[in-house]
C-alpha cells in the first residue's frame, strides 16, 4: 500500500510545524493504522533533524571588504573619482619610487610657486588655512584677484553663487553651493588654456570631486564652498563652462568668463 | 524590527550614503554566503558567487521592490547568481569529457565524515531545483511563501518541491548507509 497523497501532505506538514492540532491528530490516526506510512514519517523527521542540525560554515573573513571593493569601481568606472587629500597624489603614476619624488617635486615646486604670491599680501583672509590639503597655501591668494564673474543660483534645489577671479597666472572659481539633495556641479575648461592645479574645500565634507582632463566635477549635499585653482596656460584663457545637475539632469548652465571684467 | 532596518538601510543608500551599504552587506554576507555555498558547493566558487549577488544587488537596487522583504530580494539575487554559476559550469564540465565524477564509493562516504559532511554529501546528488528548495528551507529557515518569491515558482510547486527532496535525501542517505 503507498501511502496517499493526504497523508504526505500532512506528514511533510508536521515536519515544518504547520499542521493545526486537528490535523496533527489526523496524521496520527493514520500513522497508527498504515505502519509505512509510520516509517515514511520517521525517516523524513530524521532528514529533517539532520538538515536542521548541519552547522552554518564560517564566511571568508575577507568577504566584506571584497565585496565593497568590487562596488566602487563598478559605481565609478566612467571617471575617476579623487577625494579632495589624495587628489594631486591619484593623478600621478602608480610606480611607488617614481610617484613619491614626483609628489615630491610637486610639492617643492607648488611651495615655491605659491609663497611668491602670498609674500607680497598684506590683507587678512577669511579663510582659515586649517582647511588648506596638501602643500598648497591659496588662502590669500584669491583676494588679490581680479573679479573676473560672477552669478548668483537660485534654483529649487540648489542656491549659492559661484564667482571667477583671475591674478598671477592663475584664475580662481569660488563655488557657494546649498543643496539638500545630491548635485553635480560641472566646470569644463579649455585645457589648451587652462590648467586645474588645485582645490580648497572649506569645512571638508568628503563630498567627491572627479577631475578630468578638462572638466572638474563637484558632488555636493548641504552648504559646502569650494575654491578651485586653475593656472593660465594662454594669455586670454577662454571662458569656463558651468553646469548644474540634478539626479542626471541639466538644470543651470552659464559661461564663466576667466579675464578681467568686462573683457 | 529588522526589515524596518533594513528598509531605513536602502533608503541611506539611494540617497547617497555609501556607508549604508556596509551595514547591509554587514548584516547579510554570512547567511547570504552560507545559501550560496550549500547551492554551490565549493568554498572559493561561493566566495565570488556572494559577491557578484552583492555587487548586483547594489547596482539593482532601485528595483527592490518594498512589498517584499529585503533579505527575500537578496536572497532571490543570490539564488539566481549560483544558478547561473552551476549552469555555466556545467557547460564547461560537458565540453571537458575527463571530469570526475562526483559520486564517491559507499566506503569513502562512511569513512571519518560526520553528519554535516554526509548531508552536503547528499545535497550534491539531488538536482538543482531540489537543492535550492530544501537550503532555503532547512538551512535559511524560510516559509513556503519566501521561498516561491526568491525561486519564482508557485508555492504549490515549491511544497511539491521540498516534500520531494526530503525523499530523495532519504533514498540518497540510505543508499550511502547513513
Amino acid at each position: 500500500m503507498t501511502t496517499n497523497n493526504r497523508v504526505l501532505e500532512l506528514i511533510n506538514r508536521e515536519i515544518d510545524g504547520l499542521n493545526s492540532p486537528k490535523e496533527s491528530e489526523e496524521l496520527s490516526g493514520h500513522l497508527s493504522r498504515d505502519h509505512e506510512a509510520a516509517l515514511l514519517f520517521e525517516d523524513l523527521k530524521r532528514v529533517s533533524t539532520l538538515l536542521d542540525g548541519a552547522e552554518p560554515v564560517e564566511a571568508p573573513r575577507n568577504l566584506r571588504a571584497n565585496i565593497l571593493n568590487s562596488i566602487d569601481p563598478k559605481r565609478y568606472a566612467e571617471k575617476r573619482r579623487l577625494n579632495p587629500l589624495t587628489t594631486l597624489v591619484n593623478f600621478l603614476p602608480q610606480r611607488g619610487s617614481l610617484r613619491y619624488a614626483l609628489v615630491f617635486t610637486f610639492g617643492i615646486v607648488l611651495g615655491v610657486v605659491i609663497y611668491g604670491l602670498l609674500s607680497d599680501m598684506g590683507k587678512q583672509s577669511s579663510v582659515e588655512s586649517t582647511t588648506l590639503y596638501g602643500t598648497m597655501r591659496l588662502d590669500r591668494a584669491s583676494e588679490s584677484f581680479e573679479p573676473a564673474d560672477n552669478a548668483e543660483i537660485n534654483l529649487q534645489n540648489v542656491q549659492g553663487s559661484v564667482s571667477t577671479k583671475h591674478g598671477k597666472g592663475l584664475v580662481s572659481v569660488e563655488l557657494a553651493l546649498q543643496s539638500q539633495q545630491e548635485v553635480e556641479t560641472v566646470l569644463q575648461f579649455d585645457p589648451h588654456s587652462l590648467s586645474f592645479v588645485g582645490l580648497q574645500q572649506l569645512d571638508y565634507t568628503g563630498n567627491p570631486i572627479d577631475i578630468g582632463g578638462n572638466s572638474v566635477h563637484v558632488r555636493n549635499i548641504g552648504d559646502n564652498k569650494y575654491v578651485l585653482f586653475f593656472s593660465e596656460k594662454a594669455q586670454s584663457p577662454r571662458p569656463m563652462d558651468f553646469k548644474i545637475l540634478s539626479s542626471g539632469s541639466l538644470v543651470y548652465e552659464k559661461a564663466l568668463s576667466t579675464g578681467k571684467k568686462g573683457q | 524590527m529588522i526589515e524596518q532596518d533594513d528598509l531605513a538601510l536602502v533608503e541611506r543608500c539611494l540617497s547617497g550614503d555609501n556607508r549604508a551599504f556596509e551595514g547591509i552587506v554587514e548584516r547579510y554576507q554570512k547567511p547570504v554566503f552560507n545559501a550560496v555555498f550549500r547551492i554551490v558547493n565549493d568554498y572559493d566558487d561561493s566566495e565570488d558567487v556572494t559577491q557578484a549577488a552583492f555587487v548586483k544587488a547594489y547596482e539593482k537596487l532601485r528595483s527592490y521592490n518594498k512589498k517584499y522583504k529585503f533579505f527575500s530580494w537578496l536572497y532571490r539575487i543570490a539564488v539566481n547568481e549560483s544558478i547561473n554559476f552551476i549552469n555555466s559550469r556545467k557547460n564547461l564540465e560537458e565540453l571537458d569529457e575527463t571530469v570526475m565524477s562526483n559520486e564517491k564509493t559507499p566506503d569513502e562516504t562512511l569513512d571519518g565524515i560526520d553528519s554535516s559532511e554526509r548531508i552536503r554529501d547528499a545535497l550534491l546528488d539531488l538536482k538543482l531545483e531540489y537543492r535550492t528548495v530544501v537550503v532555503l528551507k532547512h538551512f535559511q529557515n524560510l516559509s513556503y511563501q519566501e521561498i516561491s518569491y526568491i525561486t519564482e515558482i508557485p508555492e504549490k510547486t515549491v511544497k511539491a518541491r521540498l516534500f520531494t527532496a526530503r525523499e530523495l535525501l532519504r533514498d540518497i542517505l540510505l543508499r550511502k548507509g547513513f
